[in-house]
């Protein structure tokens, strides 16, 4: 190991992800969805993988269940102290559409096919933010009902980047 | 035209080599054209695989003191190309490009830079930099994750892992080459620290520092060689970008079509192979290639190692050396330097009896592909 000072990575944004991580920043919860057929995709694509379509992001409930999931028990990067859950969560808004992230709950308590609420959590002290995920309540109802729109943790909207209509409404 | 290997080499694998992956690769290679009775004059192709972490081919190919090459290319990835390296040199070979090709393998897995650990600052970029914040970005977690998805949906329990470790490690203690000998019992696989659940420390693979060629030749070069050629007599891949997280059945890996379309284009079947060098980063891929590759009905392999099925006196020895897991993390290449050993006759107390056809894999999750050596000329 070097003597380097050990910092929780960070994205090296390109032109295809700057709009993802600008909505997070703006505390919204984006997938790329294709204008044309409609289908969603993560991560971002310029076109459409299916279609060719422009894709453009929408935001999404943020609802979904868990497809598999690890605890890790092994420190392999700093500021990520286990042990702690990362997950693939489907979301409800189409068969097999996936994203990873931190399920923030007791290990035990994390199955697949749990279902799952995202909530959007900074990067340390980075200025980026990422989504996450609770354990959502059992009685809550099966279907997401809204877009998930959360308040910035520490900067206002970005200029050009944010969504401002909801339409995470599942298809 | 037929191709065969003719030539191997390696170096010792170590935690620490204290050599650059430029010395190591030229020590490999002029050990492989040395067995093959050949000199580097009678060598005009050489490739390797890598992810900026090895030495580049003409760089070698100068430091083995050939001036020029016909033909020199490295390829980015990673295990996932071991096969189709050597299958690669082979279609050079045959298309009258070149006439023997040195494919090799050069990493300080251990003391260089090592996969599963990520030292800061860094910016993560292309499809990784989705997961920065959840850290999911090495491999283990990666295969962790699969393996979970098996486990549910197949119910493999810790033992059904642990009996490919324990198997594997059982097949190294005899072998001077490997990094871990040590027995190992189902106790002590259990014991072994987490990594990430469902992995525990023996599930995944021995990282060294260590080199690899192979020589590969075509049949109007085999002839002037002094070994017994392990000819080559399939090969199939199947490399797909989904991914780890999109991949759509984490409970099969690459193999679920270059283990059918492998069985399709040679003729053979799982049931005609002596030898299986199979790619095990992690035990988990021993597994879910297993079951691709035919050699089992999903969820059943960890029963066919229990039963001893995948060991001397069973329907297929796997990984005779000890494999990734065992005897070391030479990113595959490893793999097919024994498949020559056991082909040759040549491995001595670890032989495979009457040893005629292998299977050598390479990859794992969406990427893989897969060769098949023979000992007679196709």
């Amino acid at each position: 190991m070097t003597g380097t000072q050990l910092r929780p990575p960070i994205p090296l944004v390109d032109v295809d992800s700057a709009p993802w991580w600008e909505a997070l920043k703006a505390g919204t919860f984006t997938v790329d969805r294709c204008q044309e057929c409609r289908r969603w995709a993560h991560p971002p694509l310029e076109r459409c993988r299916t279609c060719g379509g422009q894709n453009t992001l929408e935001p999404v409930s943020g609802q979904g269940r868990i497809f598999s999931f690890i605890v890790v028990r092994h420190q392999s990067l700093p500021g990520l102290v286990p042990p702690y859950v990362v997950a693939i969560v489907e979301l409800d808004e189409q068969d097999g559409l996936r994203v990873t992230g931190i399920v923030r709950a007791d290990p035990e308590a994390v199955s697949i096919g749990g279902r799952v609420s995202a909530r959007i959590d900074p990067i340390g002290d980075s200025g980026y933010s990422a989504p996450a995920f609770e354990l959502t309540p059992q009685s809550d109802p099966a279907s997401p009902t809204h877009a998930l729109i959360c308040e910035a943790p520490e900067e206002g909207p970005t200029d050009g980047g944010s969504p401002t209509s909801l339409l995470g409404r599942p298809t | 035209m037929s191709t065969a290997i003719v030539g191997i080499g390696r170096t010792v694998y170590s935690k620490s080599s204290g050599r650059t992956t430029l010395a190591m690769a030229i020590d490999a290679c002029r050990q492989a054209i040395a067995d093959a009775g050949l000199s580097i004059g009678d060598v005009d192709g050489i490739c390797t695989y890598m992810a900026m972490d090895s030495a580049q081919p003409i760089d070698v190919a100068w430091g083995l003191g050939r001036d020029e090459m016909s033909w020199a290319n490295g390829m980015y990835g990673g295990g996932n190309l071991v096969a189709d390296q050597i299958a690669t040199a082979s279609a050079v070979i045959e298309a009258g490009l070149c006439k023997t090709v040195l494919v090799y393998r050069s990493l300080n897995g251990r003391s260089g830079y090592r996969f599963g650990t990520v030292e800061g600052p860094m910016q993560v970029e292309g499809r990784n930099q989705y997961d920065v914040a959840s850290g999911y970005l090495v491999p283990p977690q990666w295969f962790a994750m699969w393996a979970r998805r098996h486990m549910e949906v197949y119910g493999d329990t810790a033992e059904d892992l642990g009996y490919i470790a324990i198997t594997q490690r059982a097949h190294a203690a005899p072998n001077e080459h490997a990094y871990r000998r040590a027995p190992m019992t189902m106790d002590d696989y259990l014991a072994g620290r987490w990594i990430a659940e469902p992995f525990r420390v023996y599930d995944c693979t021995s990282e060294v520092d260590g080199a690899v060629a192979i020589l590969v030749a075509g049949e109007d070069v085999v002839a002037d060689t002094n070994t017994s050629p392990v000819w080559l007599v399939g090969s199939s891949n199947s490399q797909s970008g989904s991914g780890f997280s999109t991949w759509d059945d984490p409970t099969q890996m690459y193999s679920r079509s270059a283990g059918p379309r492998l069985w399709k284009t040679t003729g053979l079947s799982p049931s005609d192979m002596d030898v299986a060098c199979m790619y095990d980063c992690f035990t988990y891929t021993v597994m879910a290639t297993m079951e691709g590759f035919g050699f089992c009905e999903p969820g059943q392999v960890g029963e066919f190692f229990a039963k001893g099925h995948a060991s001397y006196g069973g329907d297929v020895v796997v990984n005779p050396h000890g494999g990734l897991l065992s005897e070391g993390y030479i990113h595959g290449l490893n793999h097919h330097y024994e498949a020559a050993l056991q082909l040759r006759g040549t491995a001595g107390v670890r032989q495979v009896a009457d040893a005629r056809l292998a299977l050598v894999t390479a990859g794992a999750g969406p990427f893989g592909g897969a060769n098949i050596y023979s000992n007679e000329h196709p």
